[in-house]
């Protein structure tokens, strides 16, 4: 009886198994669509195209494991005293077992460099769209180059929470942090990049257009803080906002002109900073 | 290098070390330097330790099922403050604790501790360790070990909330985070008491295991359990001293402000880099994994050997693959940094190392196939729990090909694939031998054996349970889900797979409930069994050429080894069916 129940549970994990790897469209949970998230960013679907053919090498190694290892117990529990092999060991399997694995292993590990350059490549090139992303106890700030195309002056663009990006240009962000280690997570990119204090950690990435109209073009894409941050990681989210070219461009202009009529306007020029002057003064 | 292999090749004698029986119950059991003793004593506080280690896990699956609502039972005990529900900060304390306790308080000073100090001399034919005082100490530091780790929760601002990986600035800077004043402090010096607590214990093991094997046990007469004993002390002795330096320098930092981690501007570059301290936690940590996990695969290779009647398949080649994924596991720790911005040629050739792992991981699985392969198998629970470790420790292998890919990597870092991984080798795979290892070497530490009945039922639970947690734990990372998160619901991609969470945290709550049945067995397993044979699993290995319990000193008369440890369905023309290690009592 123990070695049914063994056998049909092994079995059963094994497809279980396969069944979680190889990541079909599975409808539990109203989810009723790919279990990985939306793509859209250029040379994003390298990821995905990885994670299949590491999965044709994984499912194929786990349906030889799993089937044998039920079948041999199932068998070898089904045997009388003394009807048992006393084998030690063979030469030509272990020759076999460790060179088939060492070839798939040094093709998996090859495939990684070519991988590794197309993801690169994808988003070469000069002059991208280049925006400061600061992280801080436990939101995310973003900084945009303001008419004079010069960051880190003036008129440089400030943005909380939800950072705007042109569809179909190469955008390089120049990551740092005020506090600790935060990470820069945008699923739908297939990116992740910690952003360390004390560095300036560049990231490059591009929204491909066709991949973000085939994705239904949502309005927002989920940036996560994924590097624990502190008590309210969890809560350190925020918003790409994805718009075309020229919507962007008109963005930027009139997000610049907003703060220029404002102070023309007579708006108070930063009163905090006057504090702080005090409070150094005082010292 | 003559001189090691002398030591190795030489037949050892057994160094005559003096053997009085300790008088008065104190001197027996709690101050005791009988290593058989201090095993069991590790035994006592290591599944103490996770107990309460799986009990927060549980406090942990309600706030993912069910977050920021009142914790039925024990939350307004546990949580008076706030009405019974956790607060984000609690959560954080909550996995730093239960990361901690578990990986230095439970799964290392249970495999190396327990069962390292129990078995070595046993199954070497040895009358205690080398240096059975320091033995002692090793255990005993872990008591104040556990106490800094209590009065880390106690003090104010709460436990460390910084994970186990302890990653400054968030751990010397307190503004940062509440548990990151006086608890971090207790958590560093709850680390270092477990770290030398090892360190002790790792030379101690080497030292016996060289020096004190029976005559005629030849290194390639050792029982794979002791070869991964073996492996994974030297592994701590290269790599703890690291580690202790590392909590050293962190306590510097935050002590004195020293800024060795700990940047001193946003921006300038002045100041101490962060990165530094992941490279010496990783470099201990790394091979930490391998140090919970060989041990395991020398158990559960004498498990199957034993309980299938047949010699473990290619013993050469699985001494061999242990060496190698010691090795390699020197060369590897920097692919849990691919993601923080470390030089690109780094990432490559961790990459590549971390890949060829694999090589040696296949073919210690494959010789396990081969073991069961025509064998006469008996389901009994010790064979059961090998049986499944070889199942989870195939998938929670083949999930870490993806996490080796650094591109991959870069989406998966940090979600709940990593957490689902992880999970599948140091539960999946070290504790189902932990759990194999006790059902095996229960009669010999007590002479009884625990209830085979009962036995079965705890390993279908715990099979089924460890699979229903875990496996979804997957998909959930896939979608996106990240570590360490008081609140999937936050994530919108991830909300919708709420039930998902809520299905796991059953799961959970089912895994814990079937380890009753493990309680119930070990109560049986002390009390109500009947004092059984010297033997009843007719091993070959030399622990059992004692008696069961073993006396003080362990054996009656010096053992003289004369082949393999595995010498099993052998058919000579008698009614046993095995050739033990040692040659047969000689005619007085």
């Amino acid at each position: 009886m123990m070695r049914w129940i063994v056998a049909l549970m092994t079995l059963a994990l094994g497809a279980a198994v396969i069944v979680t790897f190889v990541n079909p469209e599975f409808t539990l949970a109203g989810a009723g669509q790919d279990w990985f998230p939306t793509e859209v960013g250029r040379g994003a679907e390298v990821v995905d195209d990885l994670y299949d053919t590491t999965n044709w090498i994984a499912v194929a190694l786990l349906v030889l494991t799993f089937v044998l290892l039920s079948w041999t117990v199932w068998r070898g529990a089904g045997r009388r005293d003394g009807e048992g092999s006393d084998r030690h060991g063979s030469g030509g399997l272990e020759v076999l077992w460790t060179a088939v694995p060492a070839v798939l292993i040094a093709y998996l590990t090859w495939i990684q460099i070519g991988a590794r350059d197309e993801i690169s490549a994808a988003t070469a090139g000069d002059s991208p769209l280049v925006i400061d992303v600061e992280g801080a106890q436990f939101d995310w700030r973003f900084r945009y180059a303001g008419a004079d195309g010069v960051l880190g002056n003036l008129d440089d663009i400030t943005e909380v929470v939800e950072m705007a990006v042109p569809i179909g240009r190469n955008v390089e962000l120049r990551m740092h942090s005020v506090d600790v280690i935060h990470s820069f997570y945008v699923p739908d990119l297939r990116l992740k990049r910690d952003v360390v204090p004390g560095t300036v950690t560049p990231l490059r990435f591009q929204i491909d257009p066709e991949d973000y109209a085939a994705a239904g073009s949502p309005a927002t894409l989920e940036l996560r803080c994924a590097e624990l941050c502190g008590w309210g990681h969890y809560a350190m989210v925020g918003r790409l906002r994805p718009m075309e070219p020229a919507a962007f461009d008109a963005w930027l202009i009139a997000r610049g002109e907003d703060k220029f009529s404002n102070r023309a306007a007579g708006a108070p020029e930063e009163p905090e900073s006057d504090g702080e002057f005090e409070d150094e003064e005082e010292d | 290098m003559g001189a090691l292999r002398a030591a190795f090749s030489r037949e050892t004698e057994v160094h005559a070390v003096p053997v009085h029986e300790p008088r008065g119950l104190i001197g027996r059991y709690v101050f005791s330097t009988d290593h058989k003793v201090i095993g069991i004593q590790f035994f006592l506080l290591g599944l103490v330790m996770l107990g309460f280690g799986g009990l927060l896990a549980l406090l942990m699956r309600y706030q993912l099922a069910w977050p920021f609502t009142k914790v039925p039972i024990v939350g307004e005990w546990l949580f008076p403050g706030t009405g019974g529900a956790m607060t984000p900060e609690i959560y954080t304390a909550l996995f730093t604790l239960h990361g901690t306790v578990m990986v230095f308080f439970v799964v290392i000073p249970l495999l190396t501790g327990a069962f390292g100090n129990y078995l070595i001399p046993m199954m070497i034919g040895a009358p205690d360790m080398a240096f059975p005082r320091m033995n002692a100490l090793a255990f005993w530091l872990l008591i104040p070990g556990v106490a800094c780790l209590i009065m880390s929760m106690t003090t104010p601002g709460g436990g460390s909330g910084a994970g186990w990986t302890a990653y400054p600035p968030l751990t010397t800077v307190g503004d940062f985070a509440p548990g990151s004043l006086s608890g971090q402090s207790w958590w560093l010096m709850a680390v270092t008491f477990a770290g030398v607590s090892s360190l002790l214990g790792a030379l101690n093991y080497v030292v016996t295991i060289v020096k004190m094997r029976a005559p005629g046990l030849t290194a390639m007469r050792l029982p794979l359990t002791v070869w991964g004993l073996c492996i994974a002390a030297i592994l701590q002795l290269l790599a703890l001293p690291v580690l202790t330096s590392g909590t050293a320098l962190l306590a510097v930092d935050r002590i004195f402000d020293a800024s060795l981690f700990t940047p001193g501007n946003a921006s300038d570059g002045i100041g101490g880099q962060p990165l530094l301290w992941q490279h010496l936690f990783w470099f201990y940590s790394h091979p930490a994994v391998y140090v919970m996990v060989l041990p395991a695969m020398g158990m559960v290779s004498d498990i199957l050997s034993v309980h299938s009647r047949k010699p473990v398949f290619g013993y050469r080649p699985m001494v061999f693959a242990m060496m190698a994924i010691a090795g390699l596991g020197f060369l590897v720790w920097g692919h849990h940094m691919f993601t923080s911005g470390m030089d690109p040629r780094l990432e490559m050739a961790f990459l590549a190392s971390t890949m060829f792992i694999a090589v040696p991981s296949g073919v210690k699985t494959f010789n396990w196939l081969g073991t069961l392969w025509g064998a006469r198998i008996r389901l009994t629970t010790a064979n059961l729990f090998a049986i499944g470790f070889v199942a989870q420790f195939v998938i929670g292998g083949l999930s870490g090909l993806w996490l080796a890919s650094t591109p991959i990597d870069s989406y998966m870092h940090d979600t709940y694939t990593v957490v689902a991984h992880f999970h599948y080798i140091v539960f999946g795979a070290s504790l189902f031998a932990l759990f194999g290892g006790l059902y095996h070497w229960w009669p010999k530490m007590t002479g009884r054996r625990m209830h085979e009945g009962l036995g079965r039922i705890h390993f279908v639970g715990t099979f089924v349970g460890t699979n229903a947690v875990f496996l979804m734990m997957h998909q959930l990372g896939l979608r996106g889900m990240i570590r360490r998160t008081a609140d999937p619901l936050i994530q919108d991609a991830v909300a919708a797979l709420q039930p998902l969470n809520v299905f796991i945290t059953w799961s959970a709550v089912a895994l814990v409930a079937v380890q009753g049945v493990f309680l119930l067995n070990l109560v049986y397993g002390l009390f109500l069994a009947r004092r059984g044979e010297e033997n009843p699993w007719r091993a070959a290995t030399l622990e059992w050429e004692s008696a069961s319990p073993p006396p003080a000193g362990n054996f009656r008369r010096v053992l003289r080894v004369e082949r393999g440890p595995y010498e099993y369905s052998v058919r000579p023309e008698n009614e046993v069916d095995y050739l033990p290690q040692a040659a047969p009592m000689e005619a007085p």
